[in-house]
Formats: C-alpha cells, sequence, structure tokens
C-alpha cells in the first residue's frame, strides 16, 4: 500500500481500495445496529412498542446489503 | 493467561483538577508515545530539506506523497484544502498501530471508544461540509438521482439507515481488526509456552503474523482515510 510509489507518472493510477472489501460483512452489522436505534428511538417517540423497531431492523438489513453492493461496485470501477 | 487482558486500562497516574479526578492511562501513555514518534520522524525528516534525500526525509516524503494522491484521487483538487487533517488521522492511526504491536505495548486503536470519536468527527465534519457547500441541497444526498418516485418511499430510509451507519462501520471496522489480530498473536503466544519443544511450531506461526498484522496494521490505516476521503467526497460533490 504505502510502497505503491513505483508509478510511472501517468495521471490514471488508481487506488487499491481492496483493503476496504477486507470485511464488508462489517456494513450489515452496523447497518441493522443503526437500523435498530433508529426504530427504539421512534417508537419511544410515538410509543408504540415494537413496531418500528421490527420495521426498522429490516430496513437496516436492506441498507446494509445495499452499501455492500454499492461498495463491491465502486471498488470494481477501481479496478477497470 | 487471558488473552483479553491486553485490552485492559489502568491508570498510571491521576490528579484531581476543579473537582474532577483526571486519570493519565497506559491508553494515554500509548497515545502520548506514538504522536511523539510521529513529530520526531517527521521534525528530522523534514528538517534538512536535502535536495537528495535521506533515508528519512524520503520516507516522510513517500507519506506525504502518497497521501495526497490518495485525498487527490478520491475527493478531487477540492478536496486538498483536507489534506492536514486526513494526514494527521492517516499517520495517528498508523502510529497507535504500529506501536500497538511492540510486544507488551498497549494498543490505543483497539479501544471502541476512541475510534468512534474519531469516525463521529469526521462524520460531523462531513455533515458541516455538506451543508456549507451546498445549503438545503444537501439533503439530495439521500435521495440518489434517478429514483422512481414510488420507490423513493423505500429508498430513503434506506439511505438514512446507511448513511448515518458509516461512523459506526469506519469504528467496528478498525476495532475488530485490531482486536482479532492481537487475541490471534496472544493465543499462539501461550501455545508457544504451553508446547515445550514442539512450541517452536507455533513460534514460526506468530513470526508470520506478525508480519501479517504490520500490514494490517497500515492497511487499516489506509482503509479509514480512503473511506474518509469517499465521505468527503461525497459532501462535496452532489451525485
Amino acid at each position: 500500500m504505502i510502497n505503491k510509489q513505483k508509478k510511472d507518472n501517468t495521471e490514471e493510477e488508481k487506488i487499491d481500495t481492496s483493503g476496504s472489501s477486507f470485511n464488508l460483512g462489517i456494513n450489515l452489522i452496523s447497518s441493522i445496529l443503526v437500523g435498530m436505534a433508529m426504530g427504539y428511538g421512534l417508537d419511544k417517540l410515538f410509543s408504540t412498542a415494537p413496531v418500528f423497531m421490527i420495521l426498522f431492523i429490516f430496513l437496516g438489513f436492506a441498507a446494509g446489503i445495499r452499501s455492500i453492493w454499492l461498495q463491491m461496485e465502486r471498488d470494481e470501477q477501481q479496478e477497470k | 493467561m487471558n488473552p483479553l487482558e491486553q485490552f485492559k486500562i489502568h491508570e498510571i497516574y491521576s490528579t484531581e483538577l476543579f473537582g474532577q479526578t483526571i486519570q493519565f492511562t497506559n491508553q494515554a501513555l500509548s497515545m502520548v508515545i506514538a504522536i511523539s514518534g510521529i513529530i520526531l520522524i517527521f521534525a528530522i525528516g523534514s528538517n534538512k530539506k536535502a535536495m537528495v534525500p535521506g533515508r528519512l526525509q524520503c520516507m516522510v516524503e513517500i507519506i506525504y506523497d502518497t497521501i495526497r494522491s490518495v485525498v487527490k484521487d478520491s475527493a478531487g483538487t477540492a478536496g486538498l484544502k483536507f489534506l492536514p487533517l486526513i494526514l494527521t488521522i492517516f499517520l495517528y492511526i498508523a502510529g497507535l498501530n504500529l506501536f500497538g504491536l511492540i510486544p507488551h505495548a498497549f494498543t490505543g486503536t483497539s479501544q471502541f471508544l476512541l475510534n468512534i470519536v474519531m469516525a463521529l468527527s469526521v462524520f460531523s465534519l462531513v455533515i458541516i461540509i455538506g451543508f456549507f457547500t451546498h445549503g438545503l441541497k444537501f439533503f439530495k444526498v439521500f435521495l440518489p438521482s434517478g429514483t422512481p418516485p414510488v420507490l423513493a418511499l423505500f429508498i430513503v430510509p434506506l439511505e438514512m439507515i446507511s448513511f448515518f451507519a458509516r461512523p459506526f462501520t469506519l469504528a467496528i471496522r478498525l476495532t475488530a481488526n485490531m482486536m482479532a489480530g492481537h487475541i490471534l498473536l496472544k493465543v499462539f503466544a501461550s501455545f508457544v509456552i504451553m508446547l515445550g519443544l514442539a512450541g517452536i511450531f507455533p513460534f514460526f506461526a506468530l513470526v508470520m503474523i506478525s508480519c501479517l498484522e504490520l500490514l494490517v496494521a497500515l492497511l487499516q490505516a489506509y482503509v479509514f482515510t480512503v473511506l474518509t476521503c469517499v465521505y468527503l467526497n461525497d459532501a462535496l460533490h452532489l451525485h
């Protein structure tokens, strides 16, 4: 990573983000946790016990998968 | 031997100030040593300003150039304003990670609290910059361009969750990597002691894992830096 200085001064040097795809799974965990926290907050606000929390856990799951997808797309673009 | 014991924070020195107890812990000590090491290397390295750089100056220049090209590539020329901040983040994390690899040293970045504070400050910076440069248009970040209006109802909460999950992802990734590596090192080290003469085999594994940890330490600092740039890019240039 650090010693990729052997570039031949062309403008189109790519960044190596392969390191960020080492553990994509963390995206999933944190998305679900944040979704759960948001749902919990909304439940507290409207006192509708588990409705929003359940809804937002599923939304968090979807968001996690989506952000993994986007990141993989970004990495693929950079490989080209 | 408990492999988790190395992450315990204990106080070295404490004092009373304005009725508050101020503790100087081993984590603070690791930060002080890492930061003074970085400052020392950079001060000596950039002291001479030789035309033909020596070893140390070469290292300092390579680090600076690498981070500069990362910022320029992923956040554009507008992102270069934040180069000092991003270089500081990189050096800080790399310094703490590398210092933690010294046996018996405390790894500052294995503490979730430190990482989440760093990630949240980067995140709030991104939000402030976003609102500063785009005003209320910054809310468009929650709605990717070209979304059909029917889907918007569904996409906006998704985008919001993944936007707010970013700092947690950053912090958890760094913490998990540092903790996992150090626990692995500790476990293999206890194998060496337990197996006696046959402990030579886990000892070689230990050497290999140490090399891997050296890579992970620099890689995680680099990943944190790159993702900071990517988030800055999102705030500077709306899609």
